[in-house]
């Protein structure tokens, strides 16, 4: 009996344990939703500089303003989140209606040719839209957005981007000069000359029709829907009363120049919606605790119905370890993080992890320099063969293409990108379908054909007496100092009188090596400002671009003659089938001549927990920002 | 006294500039180029950015005179400049960073001081035993440990880990909409100050549980060197003439050390403590960095990454101030340990 009873409790004792443990283990698979109506996003981005939509020419702003304000058109979005992944969905090319009903198309007649070549955008604009402080959008808020944009220009600023198609120019202080001056500088300009160059060039530029708002083009410029589009901050329509209210430029010419470059482009601060934010969008300001958090609360009023999230906190996270922590607790919903960290990401529990996501940037490159200065020059050695390299190194091709192919892409990928890299051609990214080239095979590593390159090089003198030279990496960089550990390897097994030193310095003394032209060669990266070929062939290979502008006449020389004509001809028309051809020639010439390679290309990831819903997906938005009016928090 | 600490109030503000002039001229040694990395905090921000034209709209490739002129112009006018490393105008990311570190460094003083002089106290008392050797190794440990690992473990075992204590950040979710809400008035910018000002026990109980983890790293990597120093201190002390005669007095050997000994042993660590805590303040990088508290040593690395200019020259000055001011606040405690000091 006693031994009965001895039996039973044991039984009885385990069977709970089971039970336990089984409820437990599936409490673990779906742990209590924390903050089941805020969404934090731990974030490793930078500081934002200011919430003026027209001064934002960074990410971690732009994230802020994403939420806030909203555009005439969107992209379609994907979606990535704890069930489904339907990276598919998205379009880099086709638009929605966002705050305009419509899509501007041939088609529908909102987009037209006048007998003088100019092309008219239309954007019939929504009503009972209100902005965050109760004022209805209406067209003119649409008007001064854009007449805003441009007057303010501020250096180093986005304003080239809605300047350049509705101008010609990329400054507004270069359309004065250029159009009503007869001053070399802007500083030397009259007033009257500012105020008749704003009442021809500005204020035609976009006009109110109605309910419709018109933009007229000078001449057909493709990439300009893609401008407009959300996301790009530069675009984001604000409210022409309160903007006026809180001291932002009064709409009038006569009063432009004091609205122009504020602080020179130097002081964010100075604008008076520095820190201040009312758009139409589903989220509204809470509070910016600068270089720390930000809150956004629902907006009730929001023309749709409005978001499921309450609330959504941007954390500023520096440390990866801390990020994960909150990841991993459910403090935070999703996290930034880098490759690196891709292991330790994949191990956790309760975190879903897209790592295949489409990107579209050209991000690293290899750039030669030719004509380098020798010159107290030490990363040219001294300057001869042997123990330097002759300024003339690397403008013979044969140099340039052996370098791209000795470099080790597979291993590049499956060590350093952790699989998740892809070979690409240049400067159009993969992704930017249907302009990049898919029948040119990319770069492959090939050992012996960058020997017999390197052989036939300079008449033979480059093998013969050997060279060396120094490559450059801003500190902190791994990816960057490992692409230039690997080309400095493979180089130096082709023979022994070749030698590369890979040096890492501050990022300052990098930035004056770049802009002097002094790195033989160099690595960089390039991030989409607007999904279309044009931003990405011009700063590649256009005689004035980013880049090619510091790699030596040879290679301005080579841009100007043999891509500047196709990439004028990929702007010149909206014809998208010419615009492939041209870009399609224009990547197969920049392979042939090579003024830069692209290494292998990351895919992006994002991780988020498993009770994240609805979570869209575009390569224009961070993955981790995103853009959150669909999103909510459950497990359904 | 009050002369001496006339006199050093005097000679501060010549230090300064001194200071500031030192700092001031080590930055003009760099190229226009290299000032531009200020500007361009990324290879990423090169994107249109026409170098030369930010080089003469800054005005970097002006004279080491003139921008030392627009310089001095605008601190007269109390403008610091615009902080491009924290993305604000330099003064107003100074009063948002001030706070942060000042209030992790109140809450590691206390123990970081006592802690250590109790260390020091119980090795010294237990000179040669197992006390002594086990309060020494704890905080040897302590010391050879890293910041940044003995704030991750701790992190590891009371957040996410073992409990769910002690969150990173300086307050939790909740407790942040309370402090943004217009019912919470800002008083010092330090959360647990303000909230005992504001008479909140929810936000004072929350700042607490973010600011333990730290304040216990931040004390238990800085207790070995004021042990070590309390320790050889006191047992030099407690080898003194004055002592013994104490002990022969037939006092208490609790009251020979409280009374007597620890109050003269105390002079080197008023010595080293004092400079110890003007570093505190800035010295919180790491710590700063694991726990998510954006401080002014966050900021100040920021900076110099960057060449940003009108942080550093805003960080000198500080820097400039808190010493001085720390090794005056030395000075007269001198004069409170040990009365035969005078400055007259």
């Amino acid at each position: 009996m006693d031994y009965d009873w001895k039996r039973n409790l044991v039984f009885g004792l385990s069977f709970l344990l089971v039970i336990s443990l089984f409820v437990a283990g599936l409490a673990q698979d779906r742990p209590e939703i924390k903050n089941p109506d805020t969404f934090v996003a731990a974030t490793i981005g930078g500081s934002a500089s200011t919430l003026d939509p027209a001064y934002i020419y960074d990410t971690t702003s732009s994230a802020i303003v994403t939420q806030i304000y909203e555009n005439l058109v969107r992209f379609p979005m994907g979606k990535a989140d704890a069930n489904e992944l339907n990276a598919e969905g998205y379009s880099l090319g086709e638009f929605k209606p966002m705050l305009a009903t419509k899509v501007p198309t041939r088609e529908n007649g909102l987009i037209r040719t006048t007998d003088d070549g100019k092309v008219i955008y239309e954007f019939p604009i929504k009503t009972r839209v209100n902005f965050h402080n109760g004022n209805d959008l209406s067209p003119e808020d649409v008007e001064y957005t854009f007449e805003r944009v441009m007057i303010y220009d501020r250096t180093g600023g986005p304003a080239w981007m809605v300047l350049q198609p509705l101008t010609g120019y990329k400054s507004v202080e270069t359309l004065v000069v250029e159009e009503v001056s007869e001053a070399d500088k802007f500083s030397e300009t009259t007033k009257e000359e500012r105020i008749k160059a704003y009442n021809e060039y500005i204020d035609p530029a976009v006009e109110v029709d109605g309910g419709s708002v018109l933009f007229t083009l000078p001449e057909p410029y493709p990439p300009f829907m893609s401008i407009l589009a959300h996301g790009a901050n530069w675009s984001a329509i604000i409210d022409k009363e309160w903007a006026i209210e809180v001291g932002a430029w009064p709409g009038t010419a006569e009063t432009w120049v004091d609205y122009h470059d504020p602080g020179g482009g130097q002081a964010p601060s100075e604008s008076p919606l520095y820190d201040k934010a009312n758009g139409t969008g589903p989220f509204k300001l809470e509070n910016w605790d600068k270089g720390n958090e930000v809150v956004f609360t629902r907006f009730e009023d929001y023309w749709r119905q409005p978001a499921q999230l309450e609330r959504v906190v941007y954390q500023r996270v520096k440390e990866f370890s801390t990020r994960k922590l909150k990841l991993k607790d459910g403090a935070a919903d999703t996290m930034g993080f880098s490759l690196q960290f891709l292991p330790q990401v994949e191990e956790m529990k309760n975190v879903k992890l897209y790592k295949e996501l489409p990107t579209v940037a050209m991000n690293p490159a290899a750039f030669f320099t030719t004509d380098v200065p020798t010159e107290n020059n030490d990363l040219v050695g001294s300057g001869t063969w042997g123990d330097g390299i002759p300024s003339d190194f690397f403008n013979d091709v044969k140099v340039r293409k052996a370098f791209a192919q000795v470099f080790p892409y597979q291993s590049f990928i499956d060590e350093i990108q952790y699989g998740l890299g892809y070979y690409t051609n240049a400067p159009i990214p993969k992704n930017m379908q249907p302009f990049y080239n898919q029948d040119l095979e990319p770069y492959k590593q090939d050992m012996d054909k960058a020997k017999q390159l390197l052989k036939e090089a300079h008449g033979g003198t480059l093998w013969e007496k050997g060279f060396q030279l120094t490559i450059l990496y801003n500190s902190g960089n791994n990816q960057r100092k490992t692409a230039s550990q690997m080309i400095e390897a493979m180089i130096e097994q082709l023979n022994p009188k070749f030698e590369i030193k890979v040096r890492a310095v501050e990022w300052s003394t990098y930035l004056e090596q770049l802009t002097t032209g002094s790195m033989p060669l160099f690595i960089i990266g390039w991030a989409a400002d607007f999904p279309d070929p044009h931003n990405f062939a011009k700063p590649f290979a256009g005689p004035k671009g980013t880049f090619s502008g510091f790699q030596g006449k040879t290679i301005i020389e080579i841009c100007k003659n043999e891509f500047e004509p196709l990439i004028e001809e990929g702007l010149g028309t909206t014809n998208t089938e010419e615009r492939k051809e041209a870009y399609y020639e224009l990547q197969k010439r920049f392979k042939e001549l090579v003024p830069s390679f692209p290494l292998p290309q990351q895919l992006g990831t994002r991780a988020i927990r498993t009770w994240v819903q609805d979570a869209p997906f575009n390569p224009m938005y961070e993955p981790w920002y995103s853009w959150l009016y669909p999103v909510s928090k459950s497990y359904e | 006294m009050l002369a001496y600490i006339g006199r050093r109030m005097i000679i501060m503000p010549f230090v300064l500039v001194g200071i500031l002039l030192i700092i001031f001229g080590m930055l003009q040694l760099l190229s226009p180029q290299q000032k531009l990395a200020t500007f361009i905090k990324s290879p990423a921000e090169l994107k249109n950015n026409d170098v030369e034209v930010l080089i003469e709209k800054y005005g970097l490739n002006d004279p080491i005179w003139a921008r030392l002129g627009r310089w001095l112009n605008d601190v007269i006018h109390f403008n610091f400049g615009y902080s491009e490393s924290a993305s604000m105008p330099a003064a107003e990311a100074f009063l948002q960073f001030f706070p942060v570190s000042m209030e992790l460094a109140l809450w590691s003083a206390l123990p970081i001081i006592l802690g250590g002089i109790w260390l020091g106290t119980v090795a010294a008392v237990n000179h040669n035993n197992v006390i002594d050797h086990v309060t020494r190794v704890f905080a040897i440990v302590g010391w050879s440990l890293p910041s940044f690992v003995a704030g991750l473990l701790l992190l590891m075992v009371f957040y996410g880990g073992l409990v769910n204590w002690f969150p990173p950040g300086r307050l939790g979710l909740d407790a942040s909409g309370i402090v943004q809400s217009a019912s919470f008035t800002r008083y010092t910018g330090m959360n647990t100050i303000d909230a005992v000002l504001n008479w909140n026990w929810f936000v004072f109980w929350d700042a607490v549980k973010h600011i333990i983890l730290p304040a216990i790293v931040m004390s238990y990597v800085r207790w070995a060197m004021l042990l070590r120093i309390m320790r050889s201190s006191l047992l030099e002390t407690l080898r003194k003439d004055f002592v013994t005669t104490a002990r022969s007095k037939g006092l208490e050997e609790g009251k020979v050390i409280k009374k007597h000994a620890r109050r003269n042993a105390l002079i080197p660590v008023a010595t080293i403590g004092g400079i110890y805590l003007a570093f505190l303040i800035n010295g919180l990088v790491i710590t700063e960095t694991i726990f998510n508290w954006n401080g002014l040593g966050r900021w100040a690395v920021r900076a110099a990454q960057q060449y940003d200019t009108s942080s550093l020259l805003l960080f000198a000055l500080f820097n400039g101030v808190l010493l001085v001011v720390a090794n005056l606040s030395v000075d007269i405690l001198y004069a409170y340990l040990d009365p035969r000091v005078t400055y007259d």
